[in-house]
This record gives structure tokens, sequence and C-alpha cells, in this order.
């Protein structure tokens, strides 16, 4: 089984190369379709479903954004089968998500080839904007960031990556390496057999393994989970009180963009639109009694409470949430923190594996003992 | 006119788990049940115990009706049990008995409580100033009460009464008691009653370290204690603080536990040889409990004799003790315990496995106390003047069975027919009901027939509005101060508050009267009524408030009574008026947002399903049949019989399978309502309780036949064991234990010239590879084939080489028959197995000498192998036809192996026999009349309504993640691949509510627990503590 | 042990006539507070009955552990199969000497020695804790011992054996 395909490119040739591959998974059968981030007309990035070989001239898988999670793509296209093979070039995060969303039943990886790809961090849809009018290139942006600098003059990548300790994809099939591979080169590696499989019948030639690549990922994973552990520590001193939680939230006008962003929360109908927070007037004005006033709208701290009930154990800290909020509430820290002490009281690490249960989806009668009271 | 026929009674003596088992089985079968105990509170020992083997829970309340639950109390079964066709009378003896089956007057002794429990108001004000101390029996002595007390401390209601023997009458409590429910002088009541049968539940009596001779060389000390004290030490709510181990003469921690087996019992000098049965499992799981409470530096050491781990799960339970947490076995009887100066136990024994003395120092002992069954069947011979069998038990028409010889209408069940575990006694107390049931439909007594009262429409679409009444029982709340006016000024505040009425003693006939006034003034469309004891007046309040023009579901009752005693501790009765009108705000809340319900009737296909053609599933098919119910009968064979009736002639304690499944096949093959079909097997069942269908496939011919059935009950029995050890098959010398017994019978095996016998016991049994568990039936079936070569030829010598001697219960007798009839016993461990070499023709076996350490030989003239059980072939096929599991030893799953032994968790399949796990034909025939009965239940009415409360799902909410399905401990959701979405069993169905708070996208739900009815319930509850910044 | 060459049926009911000896079930009680268990080499009446049980005739012949019975009794009061194991050291004595004239079991020789069968003192430690006094025992006797020897010497087993006495 060949490991690893070496792409080397001319300076700004980087997408070319990657796009004879694409064209090769498809010309040569290997896969029927391929989702991969693509220019589009104007100035955008976004995933696209490509199934001729003739249209992959545009990719550009690291384009540093994400405009929506490449889950929230996979559940649609997959959920209900083609009965198609589809590759999908996903980032860790989006992987990470499409592994709870698996297990959930929300996302079908039978006919599904995961490409994953080393993520050096993604702009705001805006900024993104502005970094592709200062001439911004996914080559040249991989060349900086692998040099340490990601900001522009007015813009860096978003929280959420800054402190993301899973730069490099798990689970998936196959991984576009950028990471520790030198200049003018990238890395495919196969991490399955059936990604092994796959490489071989993309035409492309094996190659041996970059050299200095495991050095580099490790370094910058360590880095990253250092700055993790500052941004929870600060968070916590911050929000150490329900008091100060509400402040955090207070300006929250219950869009449910946050909701609708996160690539986890796949409710089809969510609790807050149902008529359990349809109340009466008689409703609102005994809570406005009980303490002499209301803010309107109410609820908006217990939706935020309950999609931390719902959703922090399979939170893979992607930062979509923070991304889509209109009123500019950074939520990804709170998810993050309480993700990690969640996740960690089950022993359990969203999208680590496909064959580990959810926690709290079977029924284990010595659980949690000290909230049941059971004996051990 | 029709002439008025009586309504079935069944008085059932004894509350402890078969009687209420038995109680609550009649009841749902729509007879009247009197359940007696003879202690102030109903229970038994299992009152005692917070945990059970072998998942170490209590899971009491599994015993309660599943399917129309609302008939019954769903509650704690340890607090209280409720049923609206059983009165329960504890505290009363029975005088005497006269009449005969189908006529029975019985003198009922209620006791003197001194105290009466309609006026009390439970403050136990009474106790705080009883100047009298005595020793709890509840903890056995660990603890101390008041001459006044409450029996069991976890009732609810708490029942209190006055110690007659204690009470010095001093009057002290009667100056504080403020409601006059205490009177010194009160005396027994005696009342005849008349029932058309009797039920013996009342359990035996324990063995008690008082009480016996032999206890003195053990019981020296308060640091030794019977393994229910034990229990008391362990239970988060007995003698210590969240059940810490200690010891009881200083309360330090115990670190080092011995238990010592068999007290009392296996004992020739004390008159009982017989083994009590249920003291190993006990032991091991009291040894299991007390490592996982106390931590790794517990030391749990058990002294026993035989490790009888006979029943299903029990050899698992064994070896998990053992290798996983640490249980030390050691197979040596102590002589006694020695207290020393510094008050440690010590113990001197012998460790056969090193073959050396030890002198080991213990900081708490617990003596297995066995039970004593002979005293309490004597007092029952006499009262009933009944026969005793030669063993000294009352006499039934089939040994070991619930029928009592001679007495038609009087059945037996629970530890009155041997020495049971909780599985046992509530197999024998369904078994018991079966048999009282069947009597009862021979007598033409009536089912109680229920007030037909409409359900009015639900108005469920109008806007709320809330009528209240509240009870004003003169004596309880009205004592305690409660100031209605202030109440009704409050609660009529509320907006969704229609109207609140007062009313006096809503629980009589005129207060009944006044609530029907006031609510047909009213123009309210929801009901909340405060009474006291709801769990009991439910239904009786909801048929008055129905009458009333009020749906069910929109009626919701809430204890008055407690409400008012939790307000007793506010300084003043304003205070706590308000405070209780606050308490009940969440009531009123939760109320107005209750959706109509509607109680679903499932229509019932009034037939069983019968499968297996043996004893046990012609047994049940006949009880079925014998009360009408049409049966189809499958065997897969060309003929009834299975391999008991078939083969064995007779088994050790007295039945004779072969006669008894001619006579049964004669009167199957009879029936009018039996359908016998041969040769096929149950490809595949489909559908619930009431609507099964199942499709049948003949053997002989492909074809295949389909049934429609209400319920099925299998039956399909076992497979004799195989093997390959020890040299079987490589010489007609060895053979297997049911080949023995055949050839004894058709004499093709001659015995009257051998010299040597040589028996094994456990051959691929009781091991890792292979039958991990104990066959249960192979020492007795050992101990019956040598006691029938030493009858026919007395000088034969013949070795049994065992592991454990399962001799459980009375079969302990046929073990000492046996060692008298000049049998050696010769123990082997599963490491050192005996070996087996051919010379000349013969097999030698060689083992060692567990007393001298030697290594013995023997040429043996017949080498009889015990090979066990094996489960049927086709457990696997049925499991997956009818979607049932297996345990990993192949037998199917039951739902519940305590308390739902012979139920699975899809409602309306029962289980009986070797299906089941491997057992002696005595239990086959218990469990196949038991699972009829279960069946029976169901399939005697021709609907059945579900409860109104169950899961739903909003399909279109739903995301077919599956979550539910998986969560569900009740097997009540499954994934519909056809229609892709999820299935609810209704009747399965338990209203948990896992489900709804493991869906993430709010479409499971259950039905009349929306989650705007809580939210509002919250709310409400919040009310009086704002949050900081809510919103 | 080859168990074909003994006879198993018979023994016991030679030795012993106190009722049933199979209703034995190895339980251990016996052994295990049976204060000549400590002996070297221990009473082991357990094993006796096995013996007797399995008819090793020649074995139990030459055992002298039941002459270290100090008879106490508690095996008898406590065994729960009423088998007499007390009882049955008797027999077993009394049929070793029926069945050799000779025999001049090792017990007498302790005796001639200590005065006891048993080394009496060895609970010495555990009297003085409970605050007991010494035992004035006629091992800590020299004058009585010598006189309980001759006395000894005048018995027939003794004086026919002297040579086991030291002359």
């Amino acid at each position: 089984m060949a490991e690893y395909a070496k792409l080397s490119f001319q300076k700004g040739g980087l997408n070319k190369e990657l796009a004879a591959f694409f064209r090769g998974l498809l010309e040569n059968g290997a896969v029927d379709g391929v989702l991969v981030p693509m220019a589009q007309n104007h100035k955008w990035v976004r995933l696209t479903l490509v199934t001729s070989a003739s249209h992959t001239a545009g990719v550009d898988p690291f384009a540093p954004v994400a405009a929506v999670s490449g889950a929230k793509i996979a559940s649609s296209l997959t959920s209900r089968p083609s009965g198609r093979t589809i590759a999908m070039v996903l980032r860790p995060c989006e992987i990470r998500a499409v592994v709870e969303l698996a297990k959930l039943k929300q996302v079908n990886l039978d006919d599904v080839l995961l490409i994953g790809m080393d993520c050096l961090g993604r702009y705001e849809n805006t900024d993104f904007v502005k970094f592709q009018e200062q001439g911004g290139t996914s080559e040249a942006f991989l060349e900086n960031a692998l040099a340490g600098k990601t900001s522009g003059p007015d813009f860096d990548i978003v929280g959420a990556c800054k402190i993301c300790e899973f730069p490099t994809a798990a689970n998936a099939d196959l991984s576009l390496c950028a990471i520790g591979g030198g200049n003018g080169a990238v890395f495919i590696e196969a991490l399955t057999e059936k990604g092994g499989q796959t490489l071989e019948k993309s035409g492309m030639k094996p190659s041996e393994a970059p050299a200095g690549r495991n050095e580099a990922v490790k370094k910058l994973a360590a880095a990253r989970l250092e700055a993790r552990d500052k941004k929870f520590a600060e968070f916590r001193a911050e929000v150490n009180s329900f008091e100060a939680l509400a402040d955090k939230l207070a300006g929250c006008v219950n869009c449910y963009n946050c909701r609708v962003a996160c690539p986890v929360c796949y409710c089809k109908e969510c609790v807050f639109i149902t008529d359990t927070f349809r109340h009466t007037g008689e409703q609102f004005m005994m809570w406005a009694e009980q303490s002499g006033m209301l803010k309107m709208p109410t609820d908006t701290m217990f939706y935020h409470l309950t999609r931390l009930t719902h959703m922090s154990l399979f939170c893979v800290g992607c930062g979509q949430c923070t991304s889509a909020c209109p009123n500019g509430l950074d939520l990804m820290p709170l998810f993050r923190t309480c993700a990690e002490k969640t996740q960690a009281r089950f022993d359990y690490q969203a999208g680590r594996s496909l064959e580990e249960e959810q926690p709290m989806a079977g029924f284990a009668t010595d659980e949690l003992i000290e909230v049941t009271g059971q004996v051990k | 006119m029709a002439e008025e026929k009586p309504t079935g009674t069944v008085l059932v003596v004894g509350a402890g788990i078969s009687g209420i088992k038995a109680a609550i089985e009649l009841a749902e079968s729509g007879y009247k049940v009197i359940l007696t105990d003879e202690s102030p509170q109903m229970g038994g020992i299992l009152a005692k115990l917070d945990y059970q083997f072998p998942t170490d829970h209590c899971g009491m309340c599994r015993m309660l009706p599943l399917v129309g639950r609302e008939y019954a109390s769903q509650y704690c079964m340890r607090k209280s049990l409720f049923h609206e066709n059983i009165e329960i009378l504890p505290f009363t003896g029975i005088d005497s008995v006269q009449g005969n089956g189908g006529n029975y007057r019985v003198d009922l002794r209620k006791r003197a409580r001194f105290i009466d429990p309609a006026i009390c108001n439970e403050l136990g004000k009474c106790i705080d100033v009883c100047p009298v101390e005595v020793e709890d029996e509840f903890n056995h002595g660990l603890t101390r009460r008041k001459a006044v007390y409450q029996a069991v401390p976890h009732n609810n209601p708490r029942m209190l009464l006055i110690d007659k023997q204690a009470c010095t009458r001093c009057g002290e409590c009667l100056k504080v008691c403020p409601t006059g429910a205490i009177n010194l002088d009160a005396q027994d009541e005696v009342e005849t009653r008349e029932v058309h049968a009797v039920i013996l539940a009342s359990g035996v009596q324990l063995y008690n370290t008082r009480d016996f001779e032999d206890a003195r060389s053990y019981a020296v000390s308060p640091d030794v204690v019977t393994s229910l004290a034990f229990e008391r030490v362990l239970s988060s709510s007995g003698t210590y603080q969240g059940g810490a181990i200690r010891r009881p003469s200083d309360a330090r921690p115990a670190k080092k536990i011995a238990w010592i087996q068999c007290m009392g019992s296996r004992n020739r000098r004390q008159h009982r040889d017989y083994c009590s049965s249920i003291c190993c499992m006990f032991a091991l799981k009291e040894a299991v409990l007390a490592k996982q409470k106390g931590g790794p530096e517990v030391e749990a050491t058990i002294f026993y004799m035989d490790m009888r781990t006979f029943g299903k799960g029990f050899q698992q339970y064994r070896d998990k003790a053992v290798e996983e947490h640490g249980v030390k076995l050691i197979r040596c009887r102590v002589q006694g315990v020695m207290l020393k100066p510094d008050g440690s136990l010590m113990m001197r024994y012998h460790d056969p496995e090193t073959n050396e003395f030890f002198e080991k120092d213990f900081d708490l002992v617990v003596l297995s106390t066995g039970q004593i069954p002979f005293e309490a069947h004597r007092r029952w011979a006499d009262l009933l003047k009944a026969p005793l069998d030669e063993r000294g038990l009352l006499a039934t028409e089939q040994p070991g069975m619930v029928r009592v010889a001679g007495k038609p209408g009087l059945f037996l069940c629970g530890s009155l027919t041997g020495l049971t575990d909780i599985s046992e006694a509530i197999i024998s107390g369904i078994a018991a009901a079966g048999e009282a049931a069947k009597f009862l439909t021979a007598l033409g007594v009536d089912t109680v027939k229920k007030e037909d009262i409409p359900e009015p429409a639900s108005k469920a679409r109008e806007l709320p509005l809330v009528a209240v009444a509240l009870c004003r029982c003169g004596e309880k709340t009205g004592a305690a101060g409660l100031d209605y006016e202030l109440f009704r000024a409050e609660l009529t505040r509320y907006p969704s508050v229609g109207a609140v009425q007062v009313i006096d003693s809503i629980c009589k006939a005129d207060g009944e009267a006044a609530l029907l006034d006031s609510l047909a003034k009213t123009a309210c469309n929801r009901l909340l009524i405060g009474a006291c004891q709801p769990f009991i007046y439910r239904r009786k309040l909801k048929d008055v408030a129905r009458k009333a023009g009020f749906n069910s579901a929109m009626v919701e009752i809430f204890d008055l009574f407690g409400v008012a005693r939790r307000g007793m501790a506010e300084p003043s009765a304003a205070d706590w008026t308000l405070r209780a009108a606050g308490e009940i705000k969440a009531d009123i809340h939760s109320l107005k947002y209750k959706p109509a319900l509607q109680v679903n009737t499932l229509p019932i296909n009034q037939t069983a399903l019968v499968i297996g053609g043996g004893i046990g599933g012609m047994t049940a098919a006949l009880s079925l049949a014998d009360r009408g119910v049409p049966v189809h009968l499958v065997e897969k064979e060309g003929h009834l019989g299975g391999y008991l009736g078939t083969r064995v002639e007779h088994t050790i304690d007295g039945l004779a399978p072969v006669a008894l499944a001619a006579d049964l096949r004669q009167k199957v093959l009879a029936h009018k309502h039996i359908t016998v079909h041969l040769n096929c097997e149950v490809e595949k069942s489909l559908g619930t309780l009431g609507r099964f269908e199942s499709q049948l496939r003949f053997k002989n011919n492909g074809e295949n036949k389909y049934l429609h059935h209400g319920a099925m009950i299998i039956a399909t029995g076992g497979r004799e064991g195989a093997t390959t050890e020890y040299g079987y098959g490589t010489s007609e010398k060895v053979l297997t234990q049911a080949e023995l017994k055949r050839g004894l019978t058709d004499g093709n095996v001659d015995v009257s010239e051998v010299e040597n016998v040589v028996m094994i016991q456990c051959a691929g049994s009781r091991q890792k590879e292979g039958r991990r568990y104990c066959s249960r039936i192979c020492c007795l079936g050992a101990i019956g084939n040598a006691l029938e070569i030493k009858e026919k030829n007395p000088d034969a010598r013949v070795f049994i080489l065992y592991r454990d001697v399962m001799t459980y219960g009375f079969y302990e007798q046929y073990y000492t028959k046996a060692r008298a009839a000049g049998i050696i016993f010769v123990n082997y461990s599963p490491d050192a197995k005996p070996r087996v070499e051919m010379a000349e023709g013969r097999p030698v076996v060689k083992f060692t000498d567990p007393v001298l350490k030697e290594e013995m030989e023997l040429p043996a003239d017949l080498l009889v192998l015990s090979t066990g059980v094996d489960p049927g072939e086709s457990n696997q096929g049925l499991a997956d036809a009818l979607n049932l599991s297996l345990t990993e030893d192949g037998f199917l799953a039951e739902a519940d192996s305590k308390w739902r032994p012979i139920e699975f968790q899809k409602v309306g399949i029962y289980l009986a026999g070797t299906a089941h796990s491997p057992m002696p034909l005595k239990n086959v025939l218990l469990q196949a009349e038991a699972a009829a009965q279960k069946a029976y239940t169901y399939l005697s009415g021709r609907e059945l309504p579900t409860a109104a409360v169950t899961s739903m799902v909003k399909d279109a909410l739903c995301a077919r993640c599956r979550r539910c399905v998986n969560i569900c401990p009740y097997g009540a959701r499954s994934y519909n691949e056809a229609d892709k979405c999820i299935d609810i069993d209704a009747a399965a169905c338990q209203a948990c509510g896992l489900c709804a708070v493991e869906c993430q996208n709010n479409a499971a739900e259950v039905r009349g627990w929306g989650d705007k009815q809580l939210m509002a319930a919250i709310d409400a509850k919040l009310m009086d503590r704002p949050l900081a910044s809510a919103g | 042990m080859d168990l074909q060459e003994v006879s198993v049926k018979d023994l016991w009911q030679d030795v012993y006539s106190a009722g049933n000896l199979h209703y034995c079930f190895n339980c251990s009680t016996c052994i295990s507070g049976c204060p000549a268990s400590h002996g070297d080499p221990p009473l082991l009446v357990r094993n006796l009955a096995r013996k007797l049980i399995l008819g090793l005739e020649e074995e139990l012949l030459d055992d002298d552990t039941p002459w270290a019975c100090v008879s106490c009794s508690r095996c008898e009061e406590m065994c729960p199969m009423n088998v007499m194991p007390f009882e049955m050291i008797l027999f077993i004595r009394q049929w070793q000497c029926r069945n050799d004239e000779t025999r001049v079991p090792t017990a007498i020789v302790e005796i001639y020695k200590r005065g006891y069968t048993q080394a009496v003192g060895v609970n010495t430690e555990l009297r003085e804790s409970l605050g007991l006094p010494r035992l004035n025992t006629i091992t800590n006797n020299p004058e009585q011992l010598e006189l309980f020897r001759a006395m000894l010497m005048k018995t027939r087993i003794v004086s026919e054996n002297d040579y086991m006495f030291g002359g």
C-alpha cells in the first residue's frame, strides 16, 4: 500500500497540482464526486460538489476559510445517501464533527472517502475577503503560517483555530499534508487501506514520507495546546459566576444563528422554537412580578445553557458559533471550557473515534455513581 | 334477572415477596385479595435489604404490574403497596381457618397498634417524648428504638405503633398527641372473613443466634452478627450513617470481615439436615458489597463447606467475586470464634489449599444464618388440620408444589414450598396465584366489576381554568392548624384558578356529594384535589371527578396532608398556610398545561402459543386451556413429552416424569381448547402483546403455517450436555449420567457384578471453556443413580468426585442418604481434575484425596460423567425469531433475574423450564404454572387498557438517531427498518422518561409530561427564589 | 495409592460402633479448633475418619496421632453430622491395641518424658496477659516427675518395653 505521494509545485502552482490530483480521482473512477473548497466567480471560496473531471480547475482546499461547516454539508449529502461514492475534502474539525454525526446517524459514511488536510487556521468570512483583496493566496498563507505568521494588517485567524490542538486530520482515508513537507511540496498521506487504494488509483506515484513532518506537527500542536490552556484559564477567571456568565451572554437576541452554524447541533426542530417557549402574557407578567422587571427576549441564557447541556459532549471546537453571532458574542471559549470538563468526565473526546459510544447514549446502571447515589 | 355471582376473594397470608407477588397477580386478574402479615408492616425480609444479587441494587418495584399499571400505585415497594383490589392488613394473625375449598371462614386477629393510623398525623411527637428504649428488631438490635415506633423506618405512610411489652404506660405520649390517636387500652380485634381460597405465604423462621445452642460458640461478641443484621450494617438507611461498615461494639471501621456459612443448617445433630439454599449467594453478595463499600483494604473471607452456586448466573457471580473483587473462599467449617482480650475475633481454620492451620483475627464476623422451616409447617398443619409429610413439611399434592394435599383451595408459596431465593419466591407466588385463579374459575365466582363511568370530553383546548378542591379532614389536617380561609384566598389570587372549594372528608359519601354539587356549578375545566394519601384514593377521586364531568387527564390529586405536615415547621398557621399554598403552585401550573390523554386499549387475541411440548409446555398449555384459553402447542419432534417425559422414569424427589408426561399428553390431546402442532418450529414471530403473528415451519414438508395469538410461552427445554473429557467415547465403560440412568431403567447397564463405580461431576461444567454455569441437576442425578446402584448391588463401591455438592434445600437429605449408604464423596478442585487412563480395557481414575492429600488410583468398572445440561439447539433461532436475547451461556435472557424471572422485556412472552436455565422438574412445573398465569392475566380479557401515560414520538421532529432505542431499559422502543421510524410498544413502555431526556430533538415525549408543563411547574417552584438575573 | 488393594467397605465397621461414620462430609469442624492439631505430628481427626472410610487399614494401624487427643471433646460437641469424632478416636485406640499387642504408642513415651501427652505450657504468655497464675505442672517439678516415672515403670506396658523409655 502506498503511504505517501508527493505533489511538487512551482511557485503559484499548488492548486494546479491539487486540481490534477482530483481530476485523476474522477477520471480514473476512484470516486463519483468530490466535495472540495473551490474558488467561485468572484471573491468567495466555497465547498463545491464536483462530478466532472473537467471542472476541477478552481480547487482551493487550503483556502483559510470555512463559511459553513463541511460536516453539515456532509450530513445533507449522505443522510439520505445517493448510492454514489463521494470524496470529501474537509478540515480536521469538520471531520471530527462528521465522526460525531455519523454516530448520531446523521451522516452515512458507507460511500464516503474522507480526505483531510492540515489546517493552519481559518479567517472569518469577512476577513477572508480582505485577505483576498490584499492579494492573499492559499499558497502564501501556508508559507507564512508555517513560518508562524497568520495575521494580516487588521485581521488574524479566528480564536478557535489559535487554540486548536488538532492541526492534522485523523479518522480520514487520505490527508493533504502541508506541514513538514518543505518548500514547493505538499504530500498526500494514506491513513487507511481504502485511502491507499484510492491513492494508487489516482495515478499518483508513491513517495517517501515527508521527513520533518512529525516533528513540525508535534511542535505546532504543543504551541496550540499551550495557547488553549491559557485561554481556558483566562476564561474561567473571567466567567467565574452565574452573574458573570449572564453578563457574557447579555447581548444575545435569540437569533439562534449559533445553533444553525454548529455542526453537531443536528435537531430537526429546536425546542426553542416550539410551543414550549411560546409563553402566555400571564406567564411573562408572573416572571416580571418576581423580580420587578424582565429582560426581553427571555430565555436567552437558558438557551445557551441548554445548548451546552445538549452539545458540549460533542463539541469539536470549530468556533462556528462565534463566527455566526451577529452581536459579536464569543461563544467558542464557553463551549470549549465546558466541553473540556464534560468530555473528560466520560473519558470521551468528540471526534476521536467512530467506535467509542457516545456518553449517555446507552443505559449504564453503574455510571455517575456520585450523582445517582448507587453503590459502586 | 341473572343471579349475582360472588366476587372471588382470596386470603394471602404473609406479605413477603411471594405473598405480595401472589396478591398482585390475583388482583390483576380481577379478584379481591386480603393480604395479611403478622408483622406491623409488609415487605418481609426484603424490607431490610438495600441490595440484591446479582445487580447489587434493589429492584423490588419491578414486581409491579407493567400493563394497566395505573390500577396500582407505582411506588417504591419497600415503602408500601397499593392496589385497588388488595386489602392490606398488617399486624394481623390467623386465629382459625374453618370450612373447606371454595368456602373458608377465617378468623383474623388484628393486633392492637394502640395508635389509630386513620387519625395519627405521623409527626411522631410521641416518639420524642417516649422514655422507653429497647433494641430495634428492624436493625437486629444494632440500634435502639422507643416503645412508640415505626416498624420499618422507610415505610410510607409511617404507621406508628406502640410496643405493648416495652410500654410502661407512663402516658407521656397521650399528652403530646395533637390528634388523640393514641389509646393505650386498645384491644386486638378478631374479625371473621369469608374467602374462596387461601394462599399461605408466611415464610419460615430464620435461625436466630439467641435461640440456638451452637451459636454460643460463634456469637461471642456484638461484632458477630447474622447475615441479615449485616445487611442493616451495610444499608444506607441502616445502623451507621451512609452504610459505612463498622463493628457494632465500638463503631470502628471493620476491615477484616469473615462469613461463616451453614449456621444452623446442614446439621444432623440439630435435626436440620437441609441446606438453607440462599445463604451462599447472600454471603457472596455481602462480601462483594463489603469490598465495594469499604474499599480495597477490606478483606472479605467466606468459610464454607460447599459453595452452592447452582442458579442462573450464580457461578459467574462467584467467579467475579473471587477474581475481580478478591473475595477469599476457604473450604473449612470453623469450630467457633474466640474473643480476644483486645476485642478482636480470632478464628482458627484449616486451609485445604495449603494444608496448613491459620489463626486469624477479624473485626467483624457474619454468620450466614439459615432458614428454619419445620415450625412454620407444624403450626399451619395444626391450624388447618392438614397432614405433614415424612419430612415434617405440609403435604402437597406433588412434592414441592403449591397445592396442599386434601385441601382444595389452599395453596402454598414462597419459602413454604422449599427454601427459596427471590426469583423462586416470585415464581411460586405467581404459580400459587395461578392455581388459585384456576380454582376460582372452576368455582364459577366472578371478578371485580368496575363501575362504568363514561370518560367526559377533555376540554383541553379551552383556556385553562383550574378548580381546586381541598379536603378538610377534621382530625388530621384540621388539628395541624391549616387556615383554610387564608389558603382559599391565597389560591384564588392565581389568574388560572377559577374556584377553590373546601369540603369535609371527600373520601366519605357526604364529601363526595358535596364535591359533585360544587363542581356542577363551576365553569372550570381542570380540577386539582388536595387530599390525604392520594396514592390510596387516587382512583376513587378520579371516578368522582369523572362523574362531575372532568376528564381523568384534566384531574390531579396532591397530598394535602404531606403539604400540611411540612408546614408544621413554620412558626405560625398563617406562615405555613401561605407556604402550603406556595407548594401547590407547581401542581396548578402543571395541570394548566396538561394535555388531553386517552387510555388506549389493546385488542387482545385471547389465544396462547406454547412453544415446546415437554412436561413444562404441556403443563402451561393445560393450565391455560382449563381456563378456557385456546392454546396452540408447538413441538419440534413428532411426539409430545420432551426430554424428561420420554426418558426418565423417576426423579430422586419422588416425581415420575414419564408417567406424568403420559398423563399430560392424554389430557392435552383430548382437550378441546388445545391444538397440537408437531414436527415444526417457530420461524418468525411479529407483533406485540395481544396481537402476535407467528410463522410455523414444518420440518417434514417445509410448509408454513401462520398462527395468531395474544401471548406466548417458551418452554423449549434443553439438551443433555456433551463432553470429550475423561476418555468419553473411547470405552463402553465410560458413560454419561443420563446414559447410566437409561441403562439402569431399561436394564442395559448391569451393575450386579460391578466392584468400583466412579462418577465425575462437572464434566465440562463450571469452567471457562465449555459450560460456565452449574447445571443444577447433576449432583442430584448422580446421587440418585449411585443410590440405585447401591440398592441393586450393595457391595459395589461408588465414588463421586465432585467440586461442590449442589444439593441445596431439602435435596441435602439425599446427599446425607447417599453418604449413609456408603457412597464415598471425593472433592476435587478445577486446578487438579481427576485423570483417567485406560488399562486392560478399564478406565483407571487417578485423583488426589482432598483430606489425606494422597494420590489415589482406582480401576473403575463404570466411569460415569455428569455432563450437565446444554442450552436447547433451537434457542438461538428462537431468540432471533422473537427478537429476544440469550445469555452468554445460550439460555434465554429473562427481563430481570430476580424480580421478573419468567418474563421478557417484551410484554406478552413468558418463559418456563430449561429454556430459562437448567433446573429440576419441580421448578419446571412451578415456572410453567407461573408462565401460564402471567399469560392468563392478559388473555382473560378481550381488550386491555394500556396506561394513559406512555412515551410517544413526534415523527416530524425525529432525526432517527435511535438514541432512545438504545437507552430504553424496557425494550419498548425499536427502529422500524421498513417504515424508517421509531416504533413504541405501548404495553412495554413504563413511561420512565429516559427517552424524553435522551432525545435532543424533543421528538420523544412522555404523554402528559410535556416540556411546557414541566417548565411551568419548575417556574412555579422557583417563584419564591428568583434568580439573580433571570432571562 | 491403589484403592483397589484396600478393602473399603468393612474397616470402619470393625473399628467404630457409635453409628454411621459415613455421615462425615469432611467439613473440617473437628480439626479447625482441635488443641491436639497443634501437635507434631498434628492430630487430624477428619483424616482418621477418612482413613477408616477408605479402609486404609495399614496406615491407620501405624498412626500414632489418636493418642495425642486431649479428650476435650470439642469435636464431638460441634460435629454437625453427629459422627462422634471423640468416640471414634477412642475406638481407634482400642482397635490399634487389639490388633497389635506390642503396640506401645509414642504417646506413652511422651507421657514418660513430660508427665503429659502434650507440651503443657504453650499458653504461658496468653495466661500472663489474662492475669492468670503460672501453672504448677509436673513438668516444672523434677522430683514429682521422677516419682511419676517410677510409677509408670511399674505398669506392664512400660516395663515390657523399657528399651523405649531409655532403659
